[in-house]
């Protein structure tokens, strides 16, 4: 299967690159110039402290700006939504012309801050790629940082087991300024990811 | 879709014992209506976390009668639970636990990331490259044994995507 799998993704990755991937491709037609859901403006990275994976402390908006950065909530309990997405992230980032990956960080922020600490966060993303950082804090400020980014996350009543956090598996781009710009609904592929993010970070350069 | 017959190696394609002999009885002329169960593409993830990872498979039932799965277990882990991914109306995500799967005669299951997967519970430290025995439990079926290759999370590619839109990749057609 893994030879399949990635005989596939190098040939959608092949696709890519000969249909311009270099953002090109999407511009002059349809609504939004992106493959994701275009919402400059929609939301703002607030300004809460959190923790990160590295146990210093990390505003949101005040240590995002200057980069653009991809948003996701999410738990580390999570054995499929969640990696799922990161590893897309990941492989998006990897697609990008070093330049741009220079521009570009992705942020975690657990939506189970209760179990999920900086240690946990930090060997979780560790899998992925060892450039991501991992945001928790407490659960007020959690769903406050929801709130304002648009994310529905809900926790079961009673979390004395193997419970289950429900969260939105979207991701969100907000640019140097911490303005929403592009939203992927989840399963978006990495490819068309990196050819959004080639454009966004291509026009603000 | 025959993927099955299909894939390197030869490892993936595994037959249940009973469903030989029923392989073996339709050969033979013998009418019976049972279900066949054939698995392919089963791999478990590396456990990101001590608590929990999650396996993928494609269930076939190449039989003429509908079979259901009713569980799974294996040695790697405490426990083995069947959920699904599911996306509601405003975009969250959840999971659902599911206590049956219907895998209805001709008809193909997919277990795969988004979608249906077996969650493994406390599963040992298992890595990349190694095999780990699971056990299907199926109403009519019994026990079909399936070996899981254990697979890093950054080596499953595009496997995330539905068919469609790897069909869109294919033919470069980026417009949306």
């Amino acid at each position: 299967m893994r030879r399949m799998t990635m005989a596939a993704a190098g040939a959608a990755a092949g696709a890519a690159l000969l249909a311009g991937c270099g953002g090109q491709a999407a511009t002059g037609s349809g609504d939004s110039p992106y493959n994701g859901s275009e919402i400059e403006g929609a939301f703002t990275l607030p300004s809460t402290e959190f923790t990160d994976n590295k146990g210093e402390p990390y505003d949101l908006k005040e240590d995002s700006a200057g980069k653009y950065t991809a948003v996701f909530m999410g738990f580390t309990n999570c054995p499929d939504i969640c990696p799922t997405t990161m590893a897309d992230l990941s492989q998006a980032k990897g697609m990008l012309d070093e330049s741009t990956q220079k521009e570009f960080q992705t942020v975690f922020i657990t939506a189970d801050p209760e179990r999920d600490d900086p240690e946990l966060l930090d060997m979780w993303l560790g899998s992925f790629d060892p450039s991501f950082v991992g945001l928790t804090t407490n659960l007020e400020d959690t769903d406050a940082t929801a709130d304002e980014l648009g994310i529905s996350v809900s926790r079961p009543e009673d979390r004395s087991g193997d419970y289950q956090v429900d969260h939105g598996g979207q991701t969100l781009l907000f640019d140097p300024e911490g303005e929403s710009q592009v939203m992927w609904s989840y399963g978006t592929e990495p490819e068309k990811v990196a050819e959004d993010l080639e454009t966004v970070i291509g026009e603000g350069a | 879709m025959a993927a099955r017959r299909t894939v390197p190696g030869g490892r993936a394609l595994t037959v249940a014992g009973a469903a030989g002999a029923f392989a073996l009885a339709a050969i033979t002329g013998c009418a019976a209506q049972e279900p066949q169960i054939e698995t392919s593409d089963a791999t478990v993830r590396v456990p990101l976390t001590p608590d929990v990872t999650s396996a993928y498979l494609t269930i076939e039932n190449t039989g003429a009668a509908d079979d259901t799965l009713i569980g799974a277990d294996t040695a790697a882990a405490d426990e083995v639970q069947m959920h699904e991914s599911v996306q509601k109306d405003d975009g969250t995500m959840g999971m659902e636990e599911r206590d049956e799967i219907p895998v209805s005669a001709g008809e193909t299951v997919e277990f795969k990331p988004g979608k249906l997967h077996l969650m493994l519970m406390d599963p040992d430290a298992l890595k990349a490259g190694e095999t780990v025995a699971l056990e299907l439990r199926f109403a009519k079926s019994g026990t079909v044994e399936v070996d899981a290759e254990v697979e890093d999370v950054m080596d499953e590619g595009a496997k995330g995507g539905d068919m469609e839109s790897m069909d869109d990749m294919d033919h470069g057609d980026m417009d949306h």
